[in-house]
């Protein structure tokens, strides 16, 4: 093993050590770990702000991801000064503080005793998608979590089904534009939390680009054969990748029009009968058609 | 704006369909989340270089990972997918901010109250800072080489290449770390 080899293996050494005392921030991934990042990453933009400098981070801290994590409301406390994050969950329409439009930390974190009444509202967390988020697809898919046992009912009527840990899924068919939704988790002394959120479904405006016209366009080589299994040549022009079938009382075949939408096909007619006129039609998948006749002249 | 529940095509009444596969896939991703995460801040250390934003960008990941997990769930190795991630979030994001974030940093005296892995000795500081100076593509080969220990398949995995790019990133990544650190490179594999 080389020098640099060493080296490289005692300094991923070191990196190894420096993160052994590490062990994942929650039990579960959840609102808990999502809300840290957060918090975290803010703190940053209130010293930016301080040292005159909000303006850039702003834009960079404040959006940490494309897709951003879903939580209601961290408030972060720095020396003179208190601020919160907008909400991302809950509208800012709220009259007043209503616990239950928040995202409520877990019993334990509260330090709430076993012994007393619980009177804690259940955790709910929307895991994704994020508020006001701007979806281009009708179908959003909405993931959280919440106390283990609480009931979650979307949108007062849609019951969800939570999983023993609390995670929770449900798919909901948007409509277009703004689409209020409440989630409600009840637990099981009763206490509600809610959240509530407006995702936005962008419906694709359908452009309506004019077809292009492809004419159809089709010709016979021969019309005649002398051969014991007669055969003719049939060509022309349909849209790219058009399907053409050749069909007749006596055989038939297809092909696939080229990227110009040529197309040329060999078509056999095997029993055809002597010096009999029958019909061949050639068609494409649209629809358009023409026919021909052919004879066979084999006397053999 | 009415938001309507999607049916399964055997459900009926005021019956929503609920993804209980999402649900599943969940638990399996918290399994996953606890046996990786370590190793991804790690990855995220030895390519950011930054103590206190390591775990933010392994939670990006993770975050990612989370979200796509429906699909991520079912790789083969969804730990080459979130280390694919966070590789590429540590040696492109991190850059565009780490100077202004440090600079925070010092100036609010930030670092105090937020949790930041433990500092490298100087030798192994100073040979992750010049891995850092290293091409993208080349730092994160050498890193998942000798930080992960991974195979050139594996590292071809992660980045996206194949392992003949992976063999040359390797060369040139340690060639210039040698001459960069003063080191024969005793011989490329």
């Amino acid at each position: 093993m080389s020098s640099l080899d060493t080296l490289a293996r005692e300094s991923s050494q070191a990196v190894h050590k420096s993160v052994a005392g590490l062990s994942a921030p929650t039990g579960a991934f959840g609102g808990a770990v999502v809300a840290s990042g957060i918090r975290r990453t803010f703190t940053y933009a209130v010293a930016g702000a301080a040292a005159g400098m909000v303006a850039v981070f702003a834009l960079l801290i404040l959006s940490p991801t494309d897709t951003p994590p879903t939580v209601s409301s961290v408030t972060t406390t720095m020396p003179n000064v208190t601020t919160s994050i907008p909400d991302t969950v809950t509208p800012t329409t709220s009259p007043a503080p209503d616990p239950g439009t928040r995202n409520v930390p877990p019993p334990a974190e509260q330090g709430n005793p076993s012994a007393a009444a619980d009177t804690t509202p259940p955790e709910l967390i929307v895991l994704s998608p994020a508020d006001g988020e701007r979806l281009k697809k009708e179908y959003a898919t909405f993931e959280g979590k919440t106390e283990p046992g609480a009931e979650v009912v979307a949108s007062g009527k849609y019951r969800v089904d939570v999983a023993a840990d609390g995670a929770w899924s449900i798919g909901l068919v948007l409509s277009p534009g703004g689409n209020g939704v409440v989630f409600e988790a009840t637990d099981e002394a009763g206490n509600v939390a809610s959240v509530r959120m407006i995702i936005y479904y962008d419906a694709e405006t359908t452009t309506t680009t004019k077809p292009v016209d492809y004419p159809f366009t089709a010709y016979q080589k021969y019309g005649t054969s002398t051969d014991a299994v007669p055969w003719d040549k049939f060509y022309g022009k349909s849209a790219p990748g058009a399907k053409i079938a050749v069909t007749s009382e006596f055989g038939g075949g297809s092909t696939v029009a080229n990227g110009d939408g040529q197309w040329e096909l060999i078509v056999q007619f095997p029993g055809a009968p002597y010096d009999k006129t029958f019909t061949v039609k050639v068609k494409d998948d649209l629809g358009r058609f023409k026919h021909f006749s052919f004879v066979s002249k084999y006397t053999g | 704006m009415t938001i309507r529940p999607r049916r399964s095509a055997t459900a009926t009444g005021e019956a929503v369909q609920s993804r209980s596969g999402t649900v599943r896939a969940t638990e399996a991703f918290d399994a996953f989340y606890r046996r990786e995460y370590r190793s991804v801040v790690g990855l995220a250390y030895a390519l950011s270089g930054s103590r206190s934003a390591s775990e933010d960008l392994a939670q990006e990941a993770f975050i990612a990972a989370h979200r796509n997990w429906d699909r991520v769930g079912t790789y083969d190795k969804p730990e080459a997918w979130v280390r694919r991630v966070v590789s590429n979030l540590s040696v492109s994001r991190f850059r565009r901010k780490s100077s202004e974030i440090k600079a925070l940093t010092r100036l609010a005296g930030m670092g105090r109250q937020t949790a930041v892995l433990p500092e490298l000795p100087s030798e192994a500081e100073e040979f992750w800072r010049v891995v850092r100076k290293l091409p993208k593509r080349q730092a994160q080969a050498i890193a998942l080489h000798y930080l992960e220990d991974m195979s050139v398949v594996d590292i071809a995995l992660v980045l996206d290449c194949s392992p003949n790019t992976v063999k040359v990133h390797l060369h040139k990544g340690r060639k210039k770390l040698a001459a960069q650190l003063d080191f024969d490179t005793g011989g490329d594999q």
